[in-house]
């Protein structure tokens, strides 16, 4: 394969700038429970490749499944390239490598007969179904695990075979009570670990209060609060908000956000330290070179309170004249890599949680997330709420969604806590169409004045 | 395609094999330049066996030795859950008329020309706008085959078309953006351009929103979104589990009597139009809601088992929250075209009757909402302040917060006549044709 892919390359790459080819074999297996029902057995084998071609700036890019034609998608990529390039072609450098990274794994979801996987989601399926009968009749039990081999080979000299596990499990249990539904979520990601999937109980039996806690607990008053939120959540918000609106091609292709997001501006007070980093070693963020063949490494994007860095990929990176960052990762070979995080982190602070509330007359405990979405202007939902009085968590609250602008935001976190951890989970991060990519991330517990909440 | 069939068949009770192809192109402009093209050529099989009453799925983008894999699969079958439904039975299918052959033409010439053309067009206006632009076009092949005689396929062409400007005013930065996606060739950039020029003169200018109850406009793009939650409330899915809001409610009014809703894969020109559904399903239209009376679930072949009811046809492999077709997707119930009836006032009509109220064309975080629940909630991404009648400004910083089963029931002031072919995530997934729908006393905050 080596010697094919590089004889290949030395013959096409003359009619062009730069020339890669990404080819990926990748199996899969899921699993997923609806109450107590196994619902879905799936197993999956696939095979692709990409290529990316540049000639004077201009991109050609072909995916397919067929690699025997792989000489002429190669042509194909390099006439598209051809046809759009009218400027100057800028990738940032790489130091050109010639590796073979194997994980090391702790135990192999592939060693792990499924009967024994099943065995394991059962168990929890059980667990949930008998938590609270009157109130949770059902709820979603979901695994997957894969493990992808991917070679790349670059006009540059770089090839690259690196083999990758991932696995991830959510456990969902749904509450319903006169018309309503409310959920909540406890889950675990590992990419060198299958038995991180154990010994879950105490999570979920936590989930499944808080869900049938919801269903009685009242919507939050809409307004402005300070705002507490616990490392869950504020790992979510700096993934979306500020994680999204660091990579490369969002601040290039936008000249106010260039202006707004120089490096050294203020952007927080000095207790703040935020980066994004692949060296987390069993994260399902770690990655040791990414998809364009830069090393990983700890990016700092906030450092006391400045700006400090930005994710990029090769491309972004040489067009705004700074350096690569491995950040460059593509879903699967149907796409070209393009700036994505590995594991973002707020860095843990000196505030103990009890410092940060005492004060508060009246905030809210934003605590895990559903998820979230946007950059500089964001919209997040809480798994949970609680009010703040008097610097006591007092009575839970629903429909906490957070929102508001980023830059104002970040400038308003006056508190960061010292229970930093990284929280793994078994979703993955979207954007565009490339979806779901492994990435985790950390935080401890901060406190933000002034926060937009939603609610009725 | 049938050699794998029979392997599969054998080793299982029964089997089936969904084949997906799909050879597309596109050109993309960004940031006001051309910045390439792409071309994909992808094709795989999504596999179901049932052995011993078990079902156990699989999906493989490796045709060539696939045939070596369904052993394995056959295998997982024991590890199943024991199934009630059968595969589909042979029937005869519709004849739709989904593919236009200038999609085999390469028009990558006249999407540069018209990338550049848009781009000359925006800049004139303001040449302090910057835009993304894009054009694609894409053939897809569908094949169902399965032990009870089912092997039915077709060929459908799809083209896209996209213009996003980015206005950047002061402190703000708005997107404002229009979207074609369909079955024949886009005709429509010249109105798309002006429309989002004349959007983008508006966004221009932010206007101050009180909090409150007010009462919203909201456009055809922002409700298919809306309408993602009551798309989990109708799945059969979801009511076979007792979650939906909608469980023991067939034949009851839940909507205001002006709203009718009907999920119509065989309609001319719906994009999600098909013959079948990805289980062999005959397509039919399917009321949901009829003049506010809860019609029927959407099902698949599990959750129509499930309910004692026959598949409406809707078992659709969709990736979960892209809403795209996937061969490797588990099949679940999903919508094809979802069409809503027109009402009896214009557009122009009803946003002359508001004094003072918000047309929301667009909202962020809206999937993060508690939808099986059939909330919406989110940062409204593009609205517009109605004062006496006319759009004033941009509103920011403002959220909205409702129900569906509260808002469509008890505060529908109206629908337009006027109807617009939409889809989710401005337009990239999903099928809708929607009128605008003016609602009251919908909560606001800023």
């Amino acid at each position: 394969m080596k010697a094919h892919l590089q004889a290949l390359i030395a013959r096409h790459a003359p009619q062009c700038d730069y020339l890669e080819v990404r080819i990926e074999e990748a199996e899969a297996s899921s699993i997923a429970f609806r109450g107590r029902k196994l619902e879905t057995l799936r197993v999956s084998q696939g095979k692709g490749g990409c290529v990316r071609a540049i000639v004077r700036g201009g991109l050609g890019f072909t995916s397919f499944n067929n690699i025997d034609r792989l000489d002429e998608f190669i042509a194909l990529a390099i006439k598209q390239a051809t046809l759009t390039g009218r400027g100057e072609t800028k990738l940032a450098p790489t130091v050109p490598v010639v590796a073979t990274i194997l994980p090391v794994i702790k135990t192999d979801p592939r060693q792990v007969p499924l009967a024994k996987k099943i065995e394991i989601l059962d168990g929890y399926s059980r667990l949930i179904m008998e938590a609270d009968p009157e109130y949770i009749p059902t709820c979603s039990v979901g695994y997957s695990d894969s493990y992808r081999t991917v070679r790349l080979a670059t006009s540059e000299g770089t090839f690259l075979h690196q083999e990758k596990m991932d696995l991830g499990c959510n456990l969902v249990p749904l509450a319903v009570r006169n018309g309503q539904t409310q959920m909540a979520s406890a889950g675990i990601g590992s990419s060198n670990d299958f038995n991180v999937l154990q010994g879950l109980d105490t999570e979920v039996r936590r989930a499944c209060q808080t869900a049938a806690a919801l269903l009685t607990a009242p919507p939050i008053k809409g307004g402005t609060y300070t705002v507490v939120a616990n490392p869950e959540m504020a790992g979510v918000f700096i993934h979306e908000a500020f994680g999204h609106t660091s990579e490369g091609e969002k601040v290039y292709e936008n000249a106010r956000l260039q202006e707004i997001m120089k490096l050294g501006a203020q952007f927080g007070s000095p207790i703040l330290n935020v980066y994004d980093t692949g060296l987390v070693q069993g994260s399902r963020g770690q990655i040791f070179y990414d998809d364009e063949g830069v090393p990983a490494e700890k990016t700092y994007l906030i450092r006391n309170g400045l700006l400090a860095g930005r994710l990029h990929s090769r491309e972004t990176a040489g067009k705004m004249g700074e350096a690569a960052t491995g950040n460059g990762r593509a879903v699967g070979y149907k796409h070209p890599p393009i700036p994505r995080m590995r594991v973002t982190c707020i860095e843990n602070g000196e505030t103990p949680f009890t410092d940060m509330i005492k004060d508060i007359e009246l905030g809210v405990y934003a605590c895990d997330a559903f998820g979230g979405q946007g950059g500089e202007m964001f919209t997040f939902t809480a798994g949970r709420g609680y009010m703040i009085r008097n610097g006591k968590i007092e009575e839970m609250v629903k429909d906490v969604t957070l929102s508001g602008n980023l830059f104002k935001t970040l400038k308003n976190i006056d508190a960061v806590g010292n229970d930093f951890f990284i929280h793994e989970t078994g979703g993955g991060c979207g954007k565009g169409s490339q979806f779901p990519l492994p990435v985790a991330h950390g935080s401890p517990h901060i406190r933000i004045r002034d926060v937009v909440v939603g609610g009725k | 395609m049938k050699d794998i069939l029979n392997r599969a068949a054998q080793l299982a009770d029964h089997a089936e094999i969904f084949f997906l192809e799909s050879t597309s192109t596109s050109v993309g402009f960004s940031s006001n330049k051309l910045k390439g093209m792409d071309a994909s050529e992808n094709r795989g099989i999504g596999i179901r066996m049932i052995k011993n009453g078990r079902l156990a799925q699989a999906s493989s983008s490796n045709l060539t030795n696939v045939t070596e894999f369904l052993p394995a699969v056959a295998d997982l079958c024991q590890h199943g859950d024991p199934v009630r439904f059968e595969f589909a039975p042979d029937a005869p299918l519709s004849n739709l008329q989904l593919y236009n052959p200038a999609v085999e033409q390469d028009r990558t010439e006249e999407y540069v020309a018209r990338g550049e053309e848009i781009i000359r067009r925006v800049l004139a206006h303001d040449p302090h706008l910057l835009t993304h632009c894009g054009f694609g076009q894409e053939t897809l092949a569908v094949r169902v085959l399965n032990s009870r005689g089912v092997d039915a396929g077709y060929r459908k062409s799809e083209f896209s078309a996209g213009v996003l400007v980015q206005v950047v005013e002061g402190q703000n930065i708005v997107y404002v953006h229009e979207s074609y996606r369909g079955l024949t060739p886009c005709e429509y950039i010249e109105e798309m351009v002006e429309s989002v020029l004349r959007d983008s003169d508006l966004a221009r200018k932010t206007v101050a929103c009180d909090g409150g109850q007010a009462e919203v406009i909201i456009t055809p793009e922002a409700l298919a979104d809306i309408l993602i939650a009551f798309e989990e409330g109708i799945s059969g899915e979801n009511a076979a589990r007792g979650i939906s809001p909608l469980h023991g409610k067939l034949g009851e009014q839940i909507f205001d009597e002006r709203i009718t809703i009907i999920d119509d894969p065989t309609c001319a020109g719906g994009r999600e139009s098909q013959p079948f559904d990805d289980e062999g399903i005959p397509s039919r239209a399917t009321p949901i809601v009829t003049r506010g009376v809860f019609n029927n679930f959407i099902t698949d072949l599990r959750s129509s088992a499930e309910l004692g009811c026959p598949s409406t046809g809707n078992g659709l492999r969709m990736k979960p929250l892209l809403r795209s077709r996937e061969y490797g997707a588990g099949v679940g119930p999903a919508t094809t075209n979802l069409i809503f009836l027109p009402g009896d006032r214009s557009r122009q009509e009803m946003i002359k009757s508001i004094t003072t109220g918000l047309i929301v064309n667009s909202i962020t975080g809206i999937l993060l909402g508690n939808l099986t629940n059939g909330d919406f909630s989110g940062n409204i991404a593009l609205g517009y302040l109605v004062r006496d009648g006319q759009p004033v400004g941009r509103v920011k910083d403002t959220m909205i917060a409702g129900n569906i089963y509260d808002a469509f029931l008890h505060k529908l002031v109206g629908l337009s006549q006027e109807r617009k072919w939409t889809g989710n995530f401005g337009g990239g997934s999903g099928s809708y044709l929607l009128p605008w729908l003016h609602l009251r006393d919908i909560d606001i905050s800023v």
